[in-house]
Formats: C-alpha cells, sequence, structure tokens
C-alpha cells in the first residue's frame, strides 16, 4: 500500500532519513531541497502537514518552506498519479518531433499537459530541456529517461509500468 | 577528415568508467598527487591562469583569474579564510548536454578537477549541484564521492598534505534559473532561486555570505589535464581566443546528433556536415543556433567560422555552452522563436520587470505573428522589446531571451514579414522534418 500523509509522518525511517540529511551538509538549511525530493517521491505531492514537519526540523517557517516548494517544478502540493510522464518540448526535442509524441500521448490517456488520470496512475506534463537534446524526443518516465521516443516506443514503455 | 579528441572523453563508452579503479588505471588521480605533494597552491593557480582556460558554462570567463579572487591567508593569519568552491551541474541550456555526458561517464575526472582547484584555492569543501532532473548522475556522482573518500583522497588530511577538502552533492528541482551561479547559491541555502543583485560577487559574497568560486562541470574537468601536461600543451589545442579541447553538443536536424570533442578551430560547417553527418533528410541548411538557446543565431551563410570566440564574434554570435541547435529548410523560423520564448517566459523567476514582463509580451507577441494575426511593425516591436530587456536586469537571463529574439528578427526579417503580411504562416506547406 502506498504512503499517506501520516503514515510516512509516523514512519521512523523516514525521520531518520530527514535527520541524516540535516546532518548531511555543513548547514541544516541546506537539506531542504533534498527533504522535498524524499517526501515528493514517497506521497508524489508535498502537503502542508508535511511541509511543516520538514521546517521543524530544519529550524525554518513552514511559509518559507511553502515558498519553496511552489518555486520549484519538481514538487507538487496536488497529489500527482503513480507514474509521472515528461515530455520535453523545448527546441532541440520539437525539431525531433517532440509534438508528435505529446499528441500521441494525449491521446492515448486521454489527458491535456497537466493532468491526470482518474484512475490516479498517470500524469502527463511538458518540460524543458531534459539536457539530452541529441536523444530527441526525450521522455522521462519517474525517475528514468528514454531517448528518440516514438509513438511505438512510448506504448511499449506504457505497457512495461505496473 | 580531421579526428575528433579524446582528452575529456576518453573514458566514454568504456567498460565501468565510472568506477575508481577504471579511472586510476588510465591514469586518474595523478595530477591531483603532483599537484597536493609536489606543487604549492600558487604554483597550480599559475598553472591555470598561464593555460588561459576559459569557463565552458557559457560566459567564458578565465578561470584562473576567477580562483585569484579569492581571498587567502595573509601574514600573521593562523587559518585559511573559510571559503567554498562550487561546481554548477545544473545543465539546463535548451540545446546542452555535455556535461550529462562527463557526470554519467567519468565522474572522477570532474571530482579530480574539483580536488585541484580546492588545493589551489585552499577552500574548505565544494557543493557539487546537480540538476533535479537527473537522478542517475547524482547517484553516480555520490557514488564517486564516496569512492574518493574511501581512497583518502577527500575528507581529513588528504594523503597526508595537511590539507581538508569535503564534496556535498546537492539536487536541484527543476529550475533553469538555477543555474545562474547567484541564484544556484540561494538554492544551496535552502531558498526560491531568486538570482541576487551584483555586486558582491560570489568572490566575495557566496554560499552562506562566505567567498565562493563557481564554475561548470567541464571547467573543472580540463584541470587535471592541464596539471599533468602543462599550460603550453593547452594552449596547443584549438585556437588562441579558446584554448583546450572543447564539448560541441549538435543537436536538431543532423544525422549524427551528440557530442563531439573538438579544437574550437574547426568550423561550424566541419561540426555540422563532416563530424554531425550532414543535415537530415539531405535538405538545405536554414540555421544554427552555435551556443546553447541564448546566443545568437546564424544563418546558413555564416557557418564557415571557427567555432572559438574570436571566429563567432565575426559573424555576431558566440560560443555561450557550446550546443549547436541546426535548423533545416523545413522549420519555420517564428515558431521555433515562439518556442524559446515559451521557455524564457516560463523561467524568468519574475523580480525584475523588464524580464518577467518583457519575456511574456515576446511571447504573446511572436504567438501572434504566428498564428497569422500579427499587425504591420509586429516584427520591429520584437527588436524593440528585446532591446528594451538587454542590460536592464538584475542576472543575465533577460539578456538570454533578448539575444534570440533581436537575432531571429534581424537574421530572417523576411519572414517575419511574410507571416504579418500573408496573415498565416507561410512555411506550414511543408511538414517539419521529425526524426519519428
Ligand atoms: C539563466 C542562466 C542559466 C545558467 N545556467 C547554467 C548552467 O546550467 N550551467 C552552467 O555551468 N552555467 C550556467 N550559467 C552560467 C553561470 O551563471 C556561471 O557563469 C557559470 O557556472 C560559471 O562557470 P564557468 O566560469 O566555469 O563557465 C547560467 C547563467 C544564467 C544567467
Ligand atoms: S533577469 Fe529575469 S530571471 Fe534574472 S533576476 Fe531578473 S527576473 Fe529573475
Ligand atoms: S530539448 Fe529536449 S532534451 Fe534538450
Amino acid at each position: 500500500m502506498s504512503a499517506t500523509p501520516a503514515s510516512l509522518l509516523a514512519n521512523e525511517e523516514f525521520a531518520r532519513k530527514v535527520e541524516a540529511l540535516a546532518a548531511k551538509y555543513p548547514e541544516p538549511r541546506t537539506a531542504l531541497l533534498a527533504c522535498l525530493h524524499l517526501c515528493q517521491d514517497e506521497l508524489h505531492h508535498v502537503p502542508p502537514e508535511c511541509q511543516a514537519y520538514i521546517a521543524g526540523k530544519l529550524g525554518m517557517t513552514p511559509a518559507h518552506v511553502r515558498g519553496v516548494v511552489t518555486f520549484y517544478e519538481m514538487y507538487s502540493e496536488k497529489p500527482l498519479g503513480k507514474h509521472l510522464l515528461q515530455v520535453c518540448k523545448t527546441l532541440p526535442c520539437m525539431l525531433a518531433g517532440s509534438e508528435l509524441l505529446l499528441e500521441h500521448l494525449e491521446r492515448k490517456l486521454g489527458l491535456k499537459p497537466g493532468s491526470t488520470t482518474k484512475d490516479g496512475r498517470f500524469t502527463l506534463v511538458t518540460v524543458e530541456c531534459l539536457a539530452c537534446c541529441d536523444g530527441g524526443p526525450s521522455l522521462m518516465v519517474n525517475d528514468a529517461l528514454y531517448k528518440n521516443v516514438s509513438p511505438e516506443k512510448a506504448d511499449e514503455i506504457i505497457k512495461e509500468l505496473e | 577528415m580531421a579526428e575528433t579528441l579524446k582528452i575529456l572523453t576518453r573514458a566514454v563508452g568504456m567498460q565501468n568508467s565510472t568506477a575508481i579503479d577504471t579511472y586510476m588505471h588510465g591514469g586518474g588521480y595523478e595530477a591531483m598527487m603532483t599537484a597536493l605533494h609536489k606543487m604549492s597552491p600558487e604554483q597550480v593557480l599559475g598553472e591555470v591562469k598561464a593555460s588561459n582556460l576559459k569557463g565552458r558554462g557559457g560566459a567564458g570567463f578565465p578561470a584562473g583569474l576567477k580562483w585569484s579572487f579569492l581571498p587567502r591567508k595573509r601574514e600573521g593569519d593562523k587559518q585559511e579564510p573559510r571559503k567554498f568552491l562550487v561546481c554548477n551541474a545544473d545543465e539546463s541550456e535548451p540545446g546542452t548536454f555535455k556535461d550529462r555526458l562527463l557526470i554519467e561517464n567519468d565522474p572522477h575526472q570532474i571530482l579530480e578537477g574539483i580536488i585541484i582547484a580546492g588545493w589551489a584555492t585552499q577552500a574548505a569543501g565544494c557543493f557539487f549541484y546537480i540538476r533535479g532532473e537527473m537522478p542517475q548522475g547524482a547517484k553516480i556522482f555520490q557514488r564517486a564521492v564516496d569512492q574518493a573518500y574511501s581512497r583518502g583522497f577527500l575528507g581529513k588530511n588528504i594523503l597526508g598534505s595537511g590539507f581538508d577538502f569535503d564534496v556535498w552533492v546537492c539536487r536541484g528541482a527543476g529550475a533553469y534559473i538555477c543555474g545562474e551561479e547567484t541564484a544556484l547559491m540561494e538554492s544551496l541555502e535552502g531558498k526560491r532561486g531568486q538570482p541576487r543583485i551584483k555586486p558582491p560577487f560570489p568572490a566575495g559574497y557566496g554560499v552562506y555570505g562566505v567567498p565562493s568560486n563557481i564554475n561548470n562541470v567541464e571547467t573543472y574537468a580540463n584541470v587535471p589535464h592541464i596539471i599533468k601536461n602543462g599550460a603550453e600543451w593547452f594552449k596547443a589545442i584549438g585556437a588562441p581566443s579558446l584554448p583546450g579541447p572543447r564539448l560541441y553538443g549538435i543537436s536538431g536536424h543532423v544525422n549524427r546528433p551528440g557530442v563531439y570533442e573538438l579544437p574550437s578551430n574547426t568550423t561550424l560547417r566541419e561540426l555540422i556536415y563532416d563530424f554531425a553527418g550532414g543535415i537530415l533528410g539531405g535538405r538545405p541548411l536554414k540555421a544554427v543556433i552555435p551556443g546553447g538557446s541564448s546566443t545568437p543565431v546564424l544563418r546558413a551563410d555564416q557557418i564557415d567560422v571557427t567555432m572559438d570566440v574570436d571566429g563567432l564574434k565575426s559573424v555576431g554570435t558566440m560560443p555561450g555552452s557550446g550546443g549547436v541547435i541546426v535548423m533545416n529548410d523545413t522549420v519555420c523560423m517564428v515558431r521555433a522563436l515562439h518556442n524559446l520564448m515559451e521557455f524564457y517566459a516560463h523561467e524568468s523567476c519574475g523580480q525584475c520587470t523588464p524580464c518577467r514582463e518583457g519575456t511574456h509580451w515576446l511571447e504573446l507577441l511572436i504567438a501572434r505573428i504566428e498564428a497569422g494575426e500579427g499587425k504591420p511593425g509586429d516584427p520591429e516591436r520584437i527588436a524593440e522589446i528585446a532591446g528594451n530587456i538587454m542590460g536592464r536586469t538584475i542576472c543575465p537571463l533577460g539578456d538570454a531571451a533578448a539575444m534570440p529574439a533581436e537575432s531571429f528578427v534581424r537574421q530572417f526579417k523576411d519572414e517575419f514579414d511574410a507571416h504579418v503580411k500573408e496573415k498565416r504562416c507561410p512555411c506550414k506547406a511543408t511538414p517539419m522534418t521529425s526524426r519519428i
């Protein structure tokens, strides 16, 4: 079963990881982005109670943490789907055909960029250059990067996801 | 045809190339040992200065000179003043993908350069700031750091030299602006990535307000080779205005996109036609962006120039980050510019009015022209807005957006005018070449 905000905050391992990150850098505040990544990875979003928890651990105000969460693209305050599909749409990938890939995924999943399927399995978003322009169109699925993604290849990638 | 160089990219494609033993087997960390055991910090700094190594992150500032701005211990001081290095691995400039290659294939080469730079500047440690969308790269680099600690190449009293130095891997979280040096430092302090007003410069006020030096991944990766082979060897590679090996990442409409390690006296034509195999679909070349999306665009008749500072300057552009974006005749230049302006408008941090408003206006104005709803005078208006952004902002992102806008209209004025006059996109008839 996937974690909920309450179960994550009650999880001792999560607390240990946050504390280890706070101790990893010369000053604890440098660990903020890493702590937010931990939470985003576990819950697919960073809800207010987790923002407040991390703020407490790092000696910050919750308002400061919220400001950071809303600034960076990789954190979301609303839950994202189990699988995040990120289509690169910047010029080099556009030249390689990213618009065809995006159209295909929109049709296949019945989604507009920025939205999530009703069953919570997939979120589709567009992203800016992923630094693999020689492999355009590039697609990131969760932590994995795929290159030269044709519609057929995208179908195969999605089929492999449980 | 000339061959590509195998200096920075030596390990690419090699088995186990990220392991410390593989790296050391090929002579890795010898330069660090030479520096720590046989050279004073001043000697290392002198060698890097003499090499005229220029920053590979985009602005091309001489690295040795930048290092020399950091304060050093003065006579009578007990300790070195506290200071930090930063390695900029945020690689987010559209068209740029060379740092990823180095990080994923040869992390120890970067790390060795960082340690040598640490010795030269007597810094306390280095923050390795890698963009959030490179989780694998972060893991690979962290593993390299752990291996270096286990060999005594990092930590306290490195190899008995009395020098203490740490490296901390930090991940970004999806913000192009965090590649700007002071935004990156704000981000390292757990804040929103908004650039600081300069001065003070990082050498006086950097991470945590402590003097700091920031360089790009590729810049640090060059350092071991300079220490090993000497400044004269380095200067003999490429044109004098951009010495040393350089990574050019070429993407878009070429047959063999990828990263090519070349001397800077290679011409753009050679890169496109000889190394990258010519234009996709055998079609005519239309335009080239030579150094990442922020550098002014060139027309097909301007590619007989070398890719050093002087060569590219002669056609009104610059080497930037080495990201070459090639477009064939199926590309609508209005549409291409619109794509770039969406990027800059989205990535503006919003602190300065000319950048926040200007990039947004440009995006809307270009969208209007693209949709066939442009009004007479709109192309001129793009140049005017771009001119009003240039030089009027806190950080160079404003200029980075203005330069493509101004140059696209100047270089392809006919095409912008035709959109306005014909009230449609005259290029739509030819579908754009795609790879998939
Ligand atoms: C908006 C913006 C984005 C930047 N992004 C990067 C980047 O991703 N990587 C990088 O090395 N430099 C980037 N830079 C340049 C850095 O500010 C800085 O000049 C560079 O890291 C210095 O290293 P160097 O002297 O070794 O090139 C960016 C600059 C701006 C204005
Ligand atoms: S120029 Fe743009 S990105 Fe840079 S500080 Fe100003 S608003 Fe922010
Ligand atoms: S434009 Fe898609 S990876 Fe660079």
